[in-house]
């Protein structure tokens, strides 16, 4: 599989890029690059892993999908990349020694109710108004999927300045979205228990079905395996009129009240 | 003497719900009301209705004559009939209020009819197609006006113009109704003959005192509540506790309402594992077949028994409210018999809520249906069918209280608040 996916890089996008741009292939700044990506990886991963602590420093979705802005846009392999993740990284652990909780679009989480994990994308034309039913709620995103749909570099993979082709198909490979749903439901229990969430939620969007396809036998086996409830809840990442609020309200609350049920019954027992 | 209750109420998008429970989680009263477009007096209105139930209960507690049960039906009839007629003053009186063209003539000839009616429309057999005033007052209203209005240009739009704006005026006043005092005194007076015993039990039960100690809201307009933020639950745990309280050995709950429909996974205890339920679209909810009844020209409580007379069910592709009047027609203008639409209608909302319940974990064990659809029998047929075809054999549970689990969840959850609050001395 890596060769082949060499092979194409090597045979068609390189001279089709080169043909582009008008510039030639340039293998030592590529090195260079993925030297400073791995840096920045380095430097990333510290941020999510930080969602391990209580309370949570970082919203891992909400919040995660800025801190992976960059790495997986315009800045990947800069010198600015290596600087925001550094900055970053100072920042989220003066939030882990003084004990705070994430930033909201509301301000400082004051008290962390529910810590979840969550699958599927955001849902990007109501952000603001889908991140505060969470926060209301003081519900934490400990992990997300979502924001491994750039690299799975948490479970050590790293761009690699010695093989620079072969590492660039690994990391085309090895993208959230381009798992088997076997190593989806995987990667889903482990961060439950991994990162001490009282459950997991999938956002399910219509218009990505890299993620949505399968979603009901991850919620299925996720739950199965970690013992932890699953919730389930329906919009869109582009189309507003997926996004009804009162339903996914609803949904969400009666989420957390399972939750809360769930942690009465198992206190009086 | 004091009497100590807990309430629940299900504020759903078509009516809302309460439920009274006694200290020992007994249920005392039931209430239902139109949910109308204010919600506070929805509330207000369902928990007075429980509150008259609650109160026939305790008359029922006081009675020990063998015909106690007959009696306590003839006297609740007696009851009603006082309650619609005071209604019926304020409808009058708002309606004349309102009237200022030349239409009291005609409101003269409706309202004297619909006064000297009472008696039939609460006698021992006589047929009310519904337990609202709105309901039952305003189908023969529109009769009697469009009796009284032939060969009169305008005025039968007039007079239903005027029923519209003055019916809203009566269902949002709580004094339009009455007190209980007042008419279950009165209804003693038109008992057939005098009982002493009944006598006595209205009188100990006027004297006692209703003490709210604890209160739940839920339902989908549960934001709106005139409850404080710890006393609202969502309505998926609220059904999933009053279907294990009516039926313990549930394990699966469908709950098909006006614009949601649930499956709920419970545990032993009825606590929730799992549910799902319909995203934003809401085809194929209890809000399907009202409009259906709407385009039929039939009230929602006869969908199910027609379709039950059925005898080759035809196929409908789509639960689309939006597109279900130009299904309807079409199938009618195709020559297909009204029974067989129907049949072909309810399969396909049931064939939507059975997606729901699979997405959910399925059914392993005894089923619970809930929600105004649960009424419904064709519904229930077409369900019962399914689940043996997808599931195998499965206990169906279906209570008559149905619409009312929500509210009865509520009401637990209230009561649970209260006692707990009553062991954690503050």
């Amino acid at each position: 599989m890596r060769r082949y996916v060499v092979n194409q890089l090597r045979d068609k996008v390189i001279p089709a890029l080169e043909r582009i741009s008008g510039k030639a292939f340039d293998e030592d700044r590529l090195r260079e690059m993925l030297a400073r990506s791995a840096r920045a990886e380095d430097d990333l991963v510290h941020v999510l892993e930080s969602a391990k602590h209580r309370p949570s420093p970082i919203d891992a979705y909400f919040g995660g999908v800025y801190y992976i802005g960059p790495i997986f846009t315009a800045f990947r392999g800069t010198e600015d990349a290596v600087d925001y993740y550094r900055v970053l990284r100072e920042e989220v652990d003066a939030r882990v020694r003084e004990g705070r909780g994430p930033v909201t679009p509301d301000g400082e989480l004051r008290q962390e109710r529910y810590r979840v994990v969550v699958e599927g994308p955001p849902n990007w034309t109501s952000f603001r108004e889908f991140w505060k039913m969470f926060s209301d709620e003081g519900a934490v995103v400990v992990a997300s999927t979502y924001t491994k749909v750039g690299g799975v570099y948490d479970q050590g993979f790293r761009h690699d300045p010695e093989r620079p082709l072969e590492t660039l198909a690994d990391y085309c490979m090895g993208c959230y979205t381009n798992l088997n749903l076997p190593t989806r439901v995987d990667l889903l229990s482990k961060y439950v228990s991994e990162y001490s969430a009282d459950g997991f939620l999938i956002n399910s969007v219509k218009s990505c079905n890299s993620f949505s396809a399968g979603q009901l036998m991850i919620l299925r086996e996720v739950e199965k395996r970690t013992g932890r409830p699953g919730g389930f809840v329906e919009s869109d990442l582009v189309d507003p009129r997926y996004f009804s609020a009162s339903n996914i309200k609803n949904r969400l609350e009666s989420y957390f009240q399972m939750i809360d049920q769930k942690r009465l019954a198992g206190a009086s027992r | 003497m004091k009497l100590e209750y807990s309430v629940g109420i299900d504020l759903g998008s078509t009516t809302t719900k309460a439920v009274v429970l006694d200290g020992g989680a007994r249920i005392l009263g039931r209430g239902i009301t139109n949910s109308r477009s204010n919600y506070d007096v929805a509330c207000q209105i369902a928990l007075d209705e429980a509150l008259i139930h609650t109160r026939f209960s305790l008359i029922r507690r006081h009675l020990d004559a063998g015909d106690a049960d007959a009696l306590l039906v003839a006297f609740e009839r007696l009851f009603r009939a006082r309650q619609y007629a005071s209604q019926l003053r304020a409808l009058d009186a708002t309606l004349r209020e309102l009237a200022t063209d030349g239409v009291g003539g005609l409101l003269d000839g409706v309202l004297a009819e619909m006064q000297a009616e009472i008696g039939a429309l609460y006698a021992a057999d006589g047929q009310r197609k519904s337990d609202f005033f709105r309901d039952l007052a305003g189908s023969r209203y529109m009769e009697l006006a469009e009796q009284q209005a032939r060969g009169i240009p305008g005025a039968f739009d007039r007079l239903a113009g005027l029923f519209d704006k003055a019916i809203l005026v009566v269902e949002n006043s709580s004094d339009a109704v009455g007190t209980f005092e007042e008419h279950v005194r009165g209804a003693l007076g038109d008992l057939p003959a005098p009982r002493a015993d009944l006598q006595r039990a209205v009188d100990a039960v006027l004297g006692f005192e209703l003490l709210q100690i604890g209160s739940v809201g839920t339902g989908y307009g549960r934001q709106r509540l005139p409850f404080p933020e710890g006393q609202i639950r969502s309505e998926i745990l609220c059904h999933g506790l009053g279907a294990h309280h009516m039926f313990p050995r549930t394990r699966t709950v469908l709950d098909i309402g006006g614009q949601d429909t649930k499956a709920i996974q419970v545990d032993a205890q009825g606590v929730v594992t799992s549910f799902q339920m319909n995203d934003r679209c809401a085809a194929g909810c209890g809000r399907y077949l009202g409009y259906i009844a709407d385009e039929m020209n039939l009230g929602l409580h006869e969908l199910g028994g027609i379709a039950s007379r059925s005898t080759r069910r035809v196929k409908i592709n789509s639960t689309c409210t939006v597109f279900a009047g130009a299904e309807l027609r079409e199938r009618l203008s195709l020559g297909e018999r009204r029974e067989d639409i129907l049949a072909g209608l309810h399969r396909a909302i049931i064939l939507r809520a059975m997606s729901l319940l699979a997405r959910s974990g399925g059914v392993e064990e005894e089923f619970t249906f809930t929600g105004g659809v649960a009424r419904n029998q064709e519904a229930v047929r077409a369900l019962a069918r399914l689940i043996a075809e997808n599931y195998g054999e499965r206990t169906i549970n279906i209570s008559p209280d149905s619409i009312y689990t929500g509210a009865l969840g509520a009401a637990l959850f209230g009561w649970r608040d209260a006692q707990r609050r009553a062991e954690v001395p503050v």
